[in-house]
């Protein structure tokens, strides 16, 4: 079996030419993961657009159908369940009784005015808030995993002035969350989480944020392919213009995630590639921290100025947290202290995943 | 009386919808359907800068965020006209399209398969809900086949969006000005062999497919009209005309089609809250004008959405109003009727789509910068995915001080109106054979012909205080 250091750096891999289900699907048959039976997931939809289960369905390391068939046994997910109605409450029952789940929570979950506004059928003759639905499905999960920002931490539809009281997963459950944001999220940081689960029956190694490291540990500043533009003072003046796209906007020097090195759909572009700015949708604070998303941050050393991308980072991370505000950092302070801004991988993070 | 039923949830839809209905001697004679989940998405979007609006409003849904993206671009770009270069024109489309074959064949393999063929007997698709699976064993193999193909190509799509668009869903090349990655050559190339590729899933599979559930569901085409009168804004507009579209912008109205003038819209629109969730006080009103705040519970009301209308009427509005408005598909407005002019139409998608791939010119402009006006008000109409979608902003000191979006769901899934008329799925549903009550599968497959939408139908939230008139230019 792959040691966990020799999976990370897989999922870390930065050529990515192999597809990965050559190599996780053996590796959970030979764990014996997927055999006799596949690990149980449930799926809940709460305040969502469906983004992160569309992006799922771009996912290539595996394909959709080998995870959907061959690796778990998806109890029930709105898109994709042929039953409705009371079915769906019975489903979830039996899932929940059973034990030993992986729940996963795409969308925000409305909280204001004792959660009317966003209900999933009937419970007790009543409509089911979602907030209790999720608390209910949380009681016996083995892991929790929030997938895109607005379950990690409220994202759009918790942007001010969070008209139905959204709130991230983390904030409404005890248990402990594994936070995968992106607007959407990238399929392989979902899946590359997912198949750490299954294969090491424990969490990844995560940020301040919950992040893991594995994917969300790099400054995407760091790993542009336009750095040199940035160094060199060459900006794009407005979006669609070719070079370092800082002065309109960027939040790459503030947004940890490996998308210039990853890239999206089927690795074929990101935006920066593009030709536009990153708009930081891997931070928990996305929206409100980074918008206007065209308005650049604030003047470090521009242009002509060599620095380092640490400083960037540190100096606009500061600003950054600054602009969080107390709705989002309160509510982070309150499960664990922040420590800082997410670190960079580093050999002792690798080494740590030897364990 | 006749016994109420209610299905809670009805699953393979976007987001969270249920459904009441009364069935007397096996036949439907009455239906409330609800949307049960509200965002409050535009109060959201009040005070933002008006550049953001285009991403912004992709959040409002995964399935269809390039039509957000378009109509959010237009309205900008009414707000603030400036030149939109050929190439910027046609990449935009060439997103649209992708993004339609997207949200096409996912729904029908995804939400739509399950309802007719017996699936593997595996989670998430046991339980099955119900036994009325009537194709033969070998026809039924062959599907699920094209299902699992399905589950394996859809993505291709997304692909081709963010080949020009740097991610998919929520993308990010669509701008008022054009779009922002040049027609690369290699990215042209490649747009055009997915899309090609796809013109061949959907030759030799889906629409066989559709064909084989036609063949064995043929009284499917009898049920799951409602009133028949249907809409479109029209899609892809070819040059500065705003009427100059590939697919016509048109209203058919008691059995006459006429064209939809763009211009002089708004005459004909008003939204109804007797029945849903939001305070009294606006009766009847200008949709643009709304002022809205919500009301749970409120008597006789029972869902999340509005009641669109034009000329006092529900309309419906999506593939198959669009295809009837151009006398493509003029077979009748049925359960089936609607599936089939959606899959017809993926094909002349896909088709459009590798052909504009042709006709893009590498090394010229793909982009004008747009300028934020300090005020202005601005429009813009596109055919979302499932039917007509309106933005209108209004813009005061550089800022957003008002948003408002109708979607295609909104008008499809709309409650009763005061004067009592159903809304268009609510009247599609009347008159369904029921054979089994407790699982009334006959209704999932018509709610599901509509595609509906619920995320996008119910962020409606406005503030207070009047809009100025329509200014299109």
């Amino acid at each position: 079996m792959l040691s966990r250091r020799e999976f990370v750096q897989l999922c870390m891999s930065t050529t990515l030419s192999l597809p990965l289900t050559n190599i996780i699907l053996p590796e959970l048959v030979k764990a014996q993961v997927v055999s006799p039976e596949r690990p149980k997931v449930l799926w809940l939809q709460a305040s969502t657009c469906t983004g992160n289960t569309l992006s799922f369905a771009n996912t290539v390391n595996p394909y959709l159908s080998d995870v959907l068939l061959k690796i778990i046994d998806l109890k029930y997910h709105n898109s994709l369940s042929s039953f409705y109605g009371d079915q769906v409450r019975k489903v979830i029952e039996e899932t929940v009784e059973g034990g030993d789940y992986i729940l996963v929570v795409e969308g925000a979950i409305p909280t204001k005015d004792g959660g009317i506004y966003g209900t999933l059928g009937q419970r007790n003759g009543e409509s089911w808030k979602m907030v209790d639905v999720v608390r209910y499905m949380a009681s016996r999960a083995q892991y929790v995993v929030a997938i895109g920002v607005c379950a990690v931490s409220g994202g759009p539809f918790a942007a001010h002035p969070n008209p139905t009281g959204c709130k991230g997963v983390r904030e409404v459950i005890d248990n402990p969350v594994i936070n995968c944001p992106g607007c959407p999220c990238h399929p392989d940081w979902f899946v590359g989480t997912l198949g750490h689960l299954l294969l090491y029956k424990e969490n990844p190694k995560l940020d301040a944020f919950n992040r893991p490291v594995m994917f969300y540990g790099r400054l995407i500043h760091d790993l542009c392919d336009r750095r040199s533009y940035f160094e060199n003072g060459i900006f794009a003046e407005y979006p669609g213009d070719f070079g370092c796209m800082y002065k309109i906007g960027c939040k790459g020097p503030v947004t940890y995630a490996d998308c210039p090195v990853r890239k999206w759909n089927e690795y074929v572009n990101w935006p920066v590639e593009d030709n536009t700015p990153c708009i930081g949708c891997a931070n928990p604070g996305f929206p409100d921290a980074t918008s206007p998303f065209f308005q650049h941050l604030p003047s470090i050393h521009v242009p002509n100025v060599t620095v380092t991308a640490n400083a960037i980072g540190a100096v606009a991370g500061a600003v950054t947290a600054g602009a969080l505000g107390a709705h989002f950092i309160g509510n982070l302070i309150k499960k664990r202290p922040l420590g800082g801004t997410p670190h960079t991988p580093d050999q002792d993070d690798l080494k740590d995943g030897e364990k | 009386m006749a016994p109420k039923i209610l299905v809670d949830p009805v699953t393979r839809v976007e987001g969270h919808m249920s459904v009441e209905i009364e069935v007397e001697n096996g036949e439907v004679v009455d239906a409330r359907v609800a949307s049960n989940l509200f965002r409050g998405l535009e109060k959201i979007f009040e005070g933002r800068d008006p550049r953001d609006m285009p991403y912004f409003t992709q959040r409002i849904c995964g399935f269809c965020p390039v039509s957000h993206a378009v109509a959010s671009a237009n309205a900008l770009l009414d707000a603030n006209p400036i030149e939109v270069p050929f190439n910027g024109r046609l990449l935009k489309h060439m997103m649209l399209a992708a993004d339609y074959l997207m949200d096409h064949i996912r729904h029908f393999y995804f939400l739509i398969v399950p309802d007719y063929a017996k699936m593997p007997e595996v989670s998430p698709f046991i339980p099955y809900p119900t036994k009325d699976f009537r194709l033969p064993s070998q026809v039924n193999a062959t599907l699920l086949e094209h299902y699992m193909e399905g589950l394996d190509i859809q993505r291709r799509a997304d692909t081709m969006v963010a080949t020009f668009g740097g991610k998919s869903p929520h993308t990010h090349g669509v701008y008022p000005g054009g779009c922002s990655m040049p027609p690369h050559t290699h990215r042209v190339l490649k747009y055009r062999s997915h899309a090609l590729e796809l013109v061949d899933f959907i030759r030799t599979r889906m629409i066989p497919d559709m064909e084989a559930i036609a063949k064995y569901y043929p009284d499917h085409f009898e049920f799951g009209g409602g009133y028949g009168n249907i809409f479109s804004f029209g899609l892809f507009q070819m040059s500065e005309n705003l009427q100059d579209r590939v697919f016509k912008p048109g209203v058919v109205l008691d059995g006459v089609t006429i064209e939809l003038d763009l211009k002089t819209l708004r005459n004909g629109f008003s939204e109804d809250i007797s029945h849903a969730w939001y305070q009294e006080g606006s009766q009847e009103t200008d949709p643009v004008n709304s002022t809205t705040n919500t009301q749970y519970g409120k008597e006789g009301a029972y869902t999340w959405t509005k009641a669109p209308r034009y000329n006092g009427k529900p309309m419906e509005t999506g593939p198959l109003a669009r295809l009837w408005i151009m006398g493509e598909y003029t077979n009748g407005i049925s359960t089936l009727d609607r599936q089939m002019a959606r899959v017809l139409e993926t094909l002349k998608i896909a088709e459009h789509a590798a052909t504009w791939a042709t006709e893009l010119h590498p090394g010229e402009p793909h982009i004008t910068p747009w300028e934020v006006p300090q005020e202005a008000f601005g429009a813009g109409f596109v055919d979302a995915v499932r039917g007509g979608l309106g933005h209108w902003v209004k813009i005061q000191n550089g800022k957003v001080a008002k948003y408002q979006v109708i979607t295609p769901t909104t008008w499809n899934n709309s409650p009763r109106d005061k004067k009592g008329q159903r809304g268009p799925m609510e009247q599609a549903l009347i008159g369904i054979p029921v054979e089994n009550p407790e699982s009334p599968i006959e209704v999932v497959r018509t709610i599901h012909s509509f595609d509906p939408c619920n995320a996008c139908a119910v962020q409606v939230i406005t503030p207070k205080g009047p809009l100025p008139k329509f200014r299109i230019y």
